[in-house]
């Protein structure tokens, strides 16, 4: 990590306390976030990737606990701070873009009394100035200004995520979190969006910890991708690395669930079994119940992250 | 505009159901009404009191329908036949009579009953951790809302009346004054109107913090307020903007069916307390079987309930923008 | 059943109905006849009569306890048949859509917009008096309130796969609702039940107060009637109508602390939020508006 890294996180956990015992969803995952980059991260549903997003800011809702780990964002440990330190550093060092835009917006503000708000929260800014920042906002993601006073409702689905962009680059962040930003919108406005987003990001040099299940779109999209199964981060290199030489089985199995549109035809071949229960996980690495190359040792230990060769890592036993 | 137009649509219907209902409950008896209100005074009904009561149903050898007509069309001229309790007074006369005072009453129990409860609601939402607050404050409201409203007014006039005399024990206002926009008459008033409305908002005030309280937990649990938290803001600016603004909706469409109940138990209060509203006319009427005036008053409640609640809808589309705007 | 009987809130209130469920099966072989001249009217409470006497001179306490049976009857079986009819016309709504779903929709909203003891007088009044007819009436004006929110869960359970699989595989409409959809509404008709019959005590001391009911009969009502009638008020005789309106308001009591228990339990979220919130005490971490951090390593 150089003094510059956006975005680190080390050892990781996070647990859900429910009745019937704890659930698991994060366990040990590190990555880091360079200045600039689009860091993309990976994985099915029920792998932790988007509890990693809300745990940044510490927004995960109850029973979530965060049991262990550190996450510096520019050189300040999010785990360390109080209520008031939190309110100050959130939005400023670290914006969030939540997936379905739907309910992401307070349905009985404005669209600019929305923008406002997060302005005048954490800056002494007038009124008027506010007004005037939060249509220059506006224009950024191309929406007409006078939007400022339209309602959620009044505006398509595109619209809404556009705004809600344009709202968490109010305060010009270091990084940008995005969960699943285009899962709910059709594919053209899909790729709008994240036309706009990278030409924003190219002008102004925020970095992106993109999350989606999405692999082909994350390929595309991101500059280093990191899989994410059952909890723990398997795999990480660039997204040419993963599209090419993926080396863990698991992203091996996802890269062949996909069809290409151009290159040779070929057998389509899913990934047997089903995610695990966190609950209960498996022991070992989690992945072992699916795996096809899963040794006795997988059974019983958990594989650790380890460099293969240059920015490329992997954590599997059957590839050390 | 649709949307309060709708509203006001849906009332008429209900407005008409009352008025039908009104029409065709005394002709659902086997018999005729007037047979059956002898069998129940045994014979000691007057023959003016059976006409009062033949012409106010319409009770004429005409086919049904013509009879109803008949009927509706009196009742919009605004003749509901003539009381047998306060004979020969008309009924429409002895339901305005107690009309305003029903209003003032169970009006202002109502507005700081739901403002009360509704800020109560919010604070033991936002403070759902604190032992009083989040566990002893909604079972002990709750225990309050389950004494009937009238014997909490039983007991509170038997208490603060009674023993210690610290309020007026009935009527509305003191004998010695005379009703008017005057000083020492409003005094009066506001004075004998305490116990009775303390004892409807004490009555009512759990259900409304309740009601706001599940609101605001589950609009606690929405993306918007993540969102909102996410970025930075003040906890007091989600708590009202974000979270309150939101959670009050449900409790304001709520509160137009909630009406009917307030003002049934407030009827009920009104009794105790001889406060000369609807309530005092009410059991005067079932007392003397004065059938025309049970059933004027049941429309005129019903109207009044249905005109406070398109009151309500007109608020609701201030509250809430999306039934302002047609969607684009 | 069993998971109920662990929740403190659940215990406390089946444990106040109990009481008066035995109450009301054999209390009126323990207490001597509530209608007789026992002592002088109004008199206070004493070794005696321990609650005293009416103004009629009538033991308050064997009236109390002989009262809780029609009392009761009436408020559960009330409460059974508004669920039932609340149900039948909900579900009906939800499932069928279209124009019998407006239709029952305009029916519902339009009971539900009318007060309640204005109408309960007007029915009331032109039949026999006592609690059958109290139940009809309470009946009529309290069906709406269930019908509402059942359609409402109706309508969600109805676009479910397992229903769909249903109707297409040839199921009769009645086999849909009875066997797929109802099933899946227990805890909800639970609530409602419980909220109906609440509904149906208050409302039926209400009616009985008003001496629509059958003021010969001994109930908790006609008691509070016979209290105003007799002038309790005015003679400081508390004890004609403080002890029934305690336990009037004790059954409701017993009833909102059960339905408490009904809704948390339906609620796994609530669960595991009290879960979570117990283990964090525990720990001595505070709970704020932000994710906890409970270091464990």
């Amino acid at each position: 990590m150089n003094r510059s890294t956006v975005l680190s996180v080390r050892d990781l956990h996070v647990e859900y306390l429910t009745e019937t015992g704890s659930v698991r969803a994060v366990e040990g995952v590190s990555f880091d976030v360079e200045p600039g980059e689009v860091f993309g991260l990976a994985g099915e549903s029920g792998s932790g990737k988007s509890t990693i997003a809300k745990a940044v800011l510490r927004i995960l809702e109850a029973p979530a606990v965060i049991t262990g780990g550190s996450v510096l964002c520019q050189g300040q440990d999010v785990l360390d701070l109080d209520e008031a330190g939190l309110q100050r550093m959130r939005w400023r060092k670290a914006a969030l873009v939540f997936q379905s835009a739907m309910n992401v917006l307070n349905p009985v503000m404005t669209v600019g009394e929305q923008l406002c708000d997060v302005l005048v929260a954490h800056r002494p800014i007038a009124q008027p100035l506010a007004t005037d920042r939060a249509a220059e906002l506006l224009r950024l993601v191309g929406i007409d200004a006078h939007h400022l006073r339209s309602y959620p409702h009044q505006l398509s689905g595109g619209m809404r995520q556009r705004v809600v962009i344009a709202m968490a680059l109010a305060l010009d962040p270091p990084l940008l979190i995005m969960d699943e930003p285009t899962t709910a919108l059709d594919v053209v406005v899909q790729r709008e969006i994240l036309g706009q987003l990278a030409e924003l990001q190219a002008k102004r040099q925020f970095s992106i910890l993109f999350i989606t299940h999405d692999l082909s779109l994350m390929i595309e999209f991101s500059s280093r991708i990191g899989i994410m199964y059952g909890g723990r981060m398997v795999e990480v290199a660039s997204a040419g690395g993963i599209a090419t030489s993926a080396q863990h089985p698991y992203t091996r199995g996802l890269l062949r669930s996909f069809p290409s549109l151009r290159g040779p035809r070929r057998t389509l071949t899913g990934i047997p079994g089903t995610p695990p229960d966190m609950r209960n996980p498996p022991p070992g690495c989690p992945f072992h119940p699916r795996c096809p190359e899963a040794l006795g040792l997988c059974r019983s230990e958990v594989p650790e992250l380890r460099p293969l060769h240059r920015n490329h890592h992997a954590a599997c036993h059957v590839l050390q | 505009m649709s949307y309060v137009l709708r509203r006001l649509g849906f009332y008429v219907v209900a407005a008409w159901v009352a008025v039908t209902m009104n029409f065709l409950l005394p002709r659902m008896m086997p018999g005729d009404p007037a047979t059956a209100m002898m069998a129940r005074f045994e014979g000691q009904v007057s023959p003016e009191a059976l006409e009062a009561l033949r012409e106010t149903f319409a009770l004429t050898d005409d086919p049904l329908w013509i009879q109803y007509i008949q009927y509706v069309r009196n009742t919009f001229a605004g003749d509901l036949g003539i009381s047998v309790a306060f004979f020969p007074a008309p009924v429409t006369d002895v339901i305005g009579t107690g009309l305003m005072w029903t209003c003032v009453l169970a009006g202002s129990a109502l507005v700081i009953s739901f403002t009360l409860g509704t800020i109560l609601g919010v604070i033991s939402a936002w403070r759902r951790d604190s032992p009083w607050w989040g566990r002893m404050l909604p079972p002990a409201l709750a225990l309050l809302g389950a004494f009937p409203y009238f014997w909490l007014a039983m007991l509170a006039l038997w208490l603060f009346g009674f023993t210690l005399g610290w309020f007026p024990l009935r009527h509305a206002y003191g004998d010695a004054y005379d009703p008017g926009w005057n000083l020492p008459f409003l005094v009066s008033a506001t004075k004998h109107a305490i116990l009775p409305a303390a004892t409807i908002v004490l009555a009512t005030l759990g259900n409304w913090l309740l009601r706001m309280r599940n609101n605001m937990i589950s609009v606690l649990g929405e993306d918007y307020i993540a969102l909102a938290r996410a970025k930075g803001l003040a906890d007091h600016r989600i708590l009202i903007h974000y979270a309150a603004r939101n959670a009050v909706l449900p409790s304001v469409t709520g509160f137009g069916m909630a009406l009917g109940f307030v003002v049934s138990g407030s009827l009920l209060t009104e009794i105790i307390f001889a406060y000369p509203g609807q309530g005092y006319l009410l059991i005067q009427a079932v007392r003397t079987q004065d059938f025309a005036l049970m059933q004027g008053l049941f429309l005129a409640i019903t109207f009044a309930v249905l005109a406070a609640n398109w009151i309500v809808d007109v608020l609701y589309m201030w509250l809430d923008p999306r039934t302002r705007s047609s969607r684009s | 059943m069993s998971p109920l009987l662990k929740n403190r809130s659940a215990l406390a209130g089946l444990g106040i109905l109990a009481v008066f469920a035995v109450l009301a099966l054999l209390g009126p072989w323990i207490v001597g006849d509530p209608l007789a001249f026992v002592a002088r009217p109004h008199e206070p409470p004493s070794t005696e009569h321990w609650l005293g006497t009416t103004g009629q001179g009538q033991d308050v306490l064997a009236q109390l306890v002989v009262g809780t049976r029609i009392t009761l009857a009436v408020a559960f079986v009330t409460g059974v048949l508004v669920t039932m009819f609340g149900a039948l016309i909900g579900t009906a709504a939800a499932y069928f859509g279209g124009r019998i779903e407006n239709a029952l929709s305009l029916l519902t909203n339009v009971f539900l917009i009318m007060p309640g003891l204005p109408l309960a007088v007007v029915i009331a009044v032109y039949m026999p008096a006592g609690p059958v007819t109290i139940t009809i009436v309470l009946v009529i004006t309290g069906w709406a309130w269930n019908a509402r929110l059942l359609r409402a869960q109706a309508l969600s359970l109805r676009e479910r796969d397992f229903v769909m699989a249903a109707i297409v595989g040839g199921e009769s409409h009645l086999r849909v609702i009875v066997c797929e959809i109802l099933p899946n509404m227990t805890s909800l008709l639970v609530s409602c039940f419980i909220s109906a019959t609440i509904y149906a005590l208050g409302a039926q001391v209400g009616l009985e107060f008003l001496g629509l009911g059958d003021i010969s009969m001994v109930t908790w009502g006609t008691m509070l009637y016979w209290a105003s009638n007799d002038a309790a008020l005015l003679t400081g005789s508390w004890w004609m109508f403080v002890p029934t309106g305690l336990c009037v308001a004790l059954v409701g009591f017993a009833l909102v602390l059960i339905n408490f228990a009904v809704d948390e339990l339906s609620n796994p979220r609530l669960r595991a939020e009290r879960a979570w919130r117990g283990r964090l005490r525990r720990e001595g971490v505070r709970v704020t508006a932000s994710t906890p951090v409970l270091r464990k390593r």
